[in-house]
């Protein structure tokens, strides 16, 4: 039997693709081949003027992946759409992954990715197979809400506000549901205080005020347990939804039917109290969540809102001032001093200094002048000029970081939450027990065996439920991050906390990260007959008078060694070269080894020097006193204090170092053996530090990114953790989990020691939650009658839920003492 | 007698269905 004999006898599928780049019959054909030539294609067919390939296959032998790759790597392509979706109510791993199986299962998504973080979900997909609305409807299908937005503006107020509106959802109910506990609890434990009126202690009453607890402000748990039961999982949501309607089935029969329990022997005890103490405490721990994730889309908010919003355009003859959408490419726009460029172009009159820092990282200002590029959101410094817009709206450098950060954030892996694996297990071995606890009473209790077996059944369930369980992983985090912050290391969420332990290599930008981010002297050289003193002082005398950045350097450096300033005068600026003035009545010529050359200045006696300056990353600046070489000045941006320890507290540590970088190999390389990184790679853009950090993580390794710039943002969003420096710019810090405040890179090592010690926290916690539930279970399935006539009671079970929820409290205050050591 | 066996079976089909159903033996591809 051949391939196609197999096909025809198994279940096959019709897929229709929508070949581009087909521009003959004959590329038609080559299709068909390579489709053909694929196991489990049954039958391909191609017609090259409607641009489709109509496909027969078997889906169990190929994918509907393999068959676009098939055509892709034939050398022509399919138009795959992309649908990015914002959905509420994403709030677990299990969420992540129930999605993305419901829209795989469908016929035409290639691929589905589901951002926690962001709750947006990425899907790629066939247009001939399935439209948005559909893949809109599987997503709601699953039990989630997608949240549709008229055109692409506006769309992240949309979904702030929607996120609010979950938020102050949530607390409002938390609020309620406390002020209720609070009443059934004074109502069901404090009878005989003064306060307490004895009607509050009446069943009936405390039922009226235990359901809407269970049913409104619990609701959350319903829906979420029956979306796990659909996907065959069992979650905290399972857990709670079971726990708490068995305590509140339970009770309510009681309060409705106490002669029930009489006849069985039993006193009709209620369980009001541990219902709604259960779901209050664990809305508490989802509150604590959901305020570090609200912030999670600020990072693109604040990118958009570096563009400016209008632009001066040269229009009919005259100025004026646009929309930054009504910008085309080809408009004429004008740039002055201290002014952000409002779109990506070309210069064509004028010249200035640009700071790009924010999109490059490069700390220098860059001198533009006729022909340069400029990118949009830099800062325009002293100058002004005129640039021909090329690239606007979603083509700009700055919509394309967006888009990156967007899609890195998309791509991120979220971790399974601890809490939710655990009971995973614990809830159908928890139903197995109770279902046991039954049928032993059924067959071998005493009479009345049904009340009986039902009745210990359930008190099986409420005693499971383990209410400080909500409480475990959210107040260790939150004692984590405090003691982060305390140290300097603010945490955004509590997944990096989790996840930052398990890091296994660290990859570093360049500039401002491992460097200070800021040209300084490094070295001086002084040719005999000059001392050093004197050749920088009056540098920077000339300096002065210049706007050149790297003549900040040498003014900050002459000031720094306390030398008396200096006047110049007949000041003179030769463009890309160097400067000229008159200082003291002698004449200085400061700039490259061309400036040299040309002004006939023999400076073969500072080659030498030059050489290894450059050799050293460093930038060599010449200086002639007088028409005769005098000395060197380098300028570079030097490593930051403690930054090659840090390297080297991180090696220590097992992990891995990388140092990625937008600059030349020399300058690098320099960097890259003074901080002592195990590997390092020069002149990357943006994308390409995002696909490093993705290869890194395909090879297996968990990755966190320390960098400073909006260049590193994608990166940062891309990594397993994303590190920013306090001292880098705010769009770093918002896509980054962790935000190191000082900017000492010492806080990364802290970082993973506070993780490690938040898991082993929450760990600890975990087994507190359920270790009293679990010793709990024997004695609610009647275990202990037989031996000492003991029997779950609702002091019994109140004290077991006050006991694990103060062990766990106390547990996670206990790293309020850990001390991270420097 | 009858009553006892029944519940007894409903019961172990109970537990073992729980089983079964949430910790299935191979997790489909996704």
């Amino acid at each position: 039997m051949d391939d196609k004999d197999i096909v025809m006898a198994e279940k096959t599928e019709k897929l229709e693709l929508p070949v581009t780049g087909m521009s003959c019959a004959g590329c038609a054909r080559n299709v068909e081949r390579a489709l053909k030539g694929l196991s489990g294609v049954g039958e391909a067919v191609v017609n090259a003027a409607t641009a489709r390939a109509t496909i027969l296959f078997s889906p169990r032998l190929v994918s509907a992946e393999d068959l676009v790759r098939t055509v892709r790597d034939a050398g022509y392509d399919v138009a795959v759409a992309k649908a990015d979706i914002a959905v509420e109510g994403i709030h677990c791993a299990s969420c992540v992954k129930r999605i993305e199986q419901a829209l795989l299962e469908k016929k035409g998504v290639l691929k589905a990715a589901v951002n926690l973080a962001s709750g947006h979900v990425a899907a790629e997909y066939l247009s001939t197979e399935i439209r948005r609305d559909e893949i809109e409807a599987v997503i709601e299908a699953a039990g989630y809400k997608v949240l549709r937005i008229a055109g692409s503006e506006g769309e992240e107020d949309v979904e702030q506000a929607a996120r609010r509106k979950e938020w102050t959802g949530l607390r409002t109910r938390f609020f309620l549901g406390l002020a209720f506990s609070l009443v059934i609890l004074a109502g069901s434990m404090g009878r005989g205080l003064f306060f307490v009126p004895s009607f509050l202690g009446h069943p009936l009453v405390l039922w009226a005020l235990a359901t809407p607890v269970q049913f409104w402000i619990g609701a959350r748990f319903y829906r979420g347990a029956w979306s796990a039961f659909k996907h065959r999982t069992a979650d905290m949501n399972t857990l709670v939804a079971v726990g708490t309607s068995a305590a509140y089935a339970y009770s309510a029969a009681a309060a409705a039917a106490p002669g029930l329990f009489a006849a069985g022997g039993m006193r009709p005890d209620v369980y009001f109290d541990t219902s709604t103490v259960i779901i209050t405490l664990i809305l508490f721990g989802r509150l604590l969540e959901a305020r570090a994730k609200g912030r999670a889309s600020d990072a693109i908010r604040k990118l958009i809102g570096l563009q400016p919003s209008t632009a001066r355009v040269r229009r009919g003859g005259g100025e004026a001032e646009v929309p930054l959408r009504d910008v085309v490419p080809g408009d004429i726009v004008l740039v002055r001093p201290g002014e952000r460029i409002p779109v990506d172009g070309v210069v064509v009159a004028g010249k200035s200094f640009v700071d790009e820092s924010m999109i490059t990282g490069e700390s220098r200002p860059v001198l533009k002048e006729r022909d340069a590029e400029v990118i949009g959101a830099t800062l325009n410094t002293s100058g002004s000029f005129e640039f021909r817009a090329v690239r606007v709206g979603q083509e700009t450098v700055l919509a394309q970081i967006v888009r990156l950060v967007r899609e890195a954030q998309g791509s991120k892996a979220p971790i399974q939450r601890l809490a939710d694996v655990i009971a995973g297990v614990f809830v159908p071995v928890v139903i197995s027990m109770a279902v046991l606890t039954f049928v032993v009473w059924f067959d071998f209790g005493p009479a009345p065996s049904l009340t009986l077996a039902l009745l210990n059944f359930v008190a099986v369930m409420i005693i499971a439920c383990p209410c400080a369980l909500g409480l475990a992983t959210p107040t260790a985090i939150m004692v984590g991050t405090g003691k982060g912050a305390e140290n300097g290391i603010l945490i955004k969420g509590g997944q990096s906390l989790e996840t930052i332990h398990t890091i296994t290599t660290v990859v570093f930008d360049k500039t401002g990260t491992l460097t200070k981010g800021r040209p300084e002297v490094t070295d001086l050289v002084a040719l005999p007959s000059f001392s050093e003193d004197d050749i920088l002082r009056r540098s920077a005398a000339v300096e002065r008078k210049s706007e050149h950045p790297l003549g900040l350097a040498v003014i900050e450096s002459a000031r720094a060694r306390g030398l008396a300033e200096a006047q110049a005068s007949e000041f003179e600026s030769f463009e890309g070269l160097g400067v000229q003035a008159a200082v003291e009545g002698r004449t200085l010529l400061i700039g490259n080894r061309r400036l040299m050359e040309e002004r006939g200045v023999d400076a073969i006696a500072l080659d030498a020097a030059a050489g290894r300056f450059a050799a050293e990353g460093k930038t060599p600046v010449f200086v002639a006193v007088d028409g005769a070489p005098a000395g060197l000045i380098a300028i570079a941006d030097p490593l930051k204090d403690g930054a090659a320890a840090a390297v080297g507290r991180l090696r220590a540590l097992g992990l891995e170092t990388i140092m990625l970088t937008g600059d030349h190999r020399g300058t690098a390389e320099a960097a890259a053996r003074a901080a002592g990184v195990d590997r390092w790679i020069p002149e990357l853009l943006p994308r390409d530090k995002v696909e490093e950090i993705g290869r890194l993580q395909a090879d297996g390794k968990k990755v966190a990114m320390v960098g400073d710039g909006i260049n590193d943002a994608p990166a940062l969003a891309r990594a397993d953790v994303g590190i920013a420096l306090g001292t880098g710019t705010d769009v770093a810090m918002e896509t980054a989990d962790i935000t190191l405040m000082s900017g000492d890179l010492g806080g990364v090592a802290k970082a993973i020691a506070l993780s490690r010690r938040t898991i082993r926290t929450i760990k600890q916690n975990l087994f507190w939650a359920f270790f009293y539930n679990v010793i709990g279970i024997p004695l609610a399935a009647g275990a202990l009658i037989p031996l000492w006539g003991i029997r779950l009671n609702p002091m019994l079970a109140s004290a077991a839920m006050a006991f694990s929820s103060v062990s766990v409290v106390t547990n996670s205050l206990r790293l309020k003492r850990l001390r991270l050591k420097d | 007698m009858t009553a006892k066996i029944l519940v007894t079976l409903a019961g172990l089909g109970l537990i073992a269905f729980v089983n079964v159903y949430f910790f299935p033996r191979k997790r489909r591809k996704a």
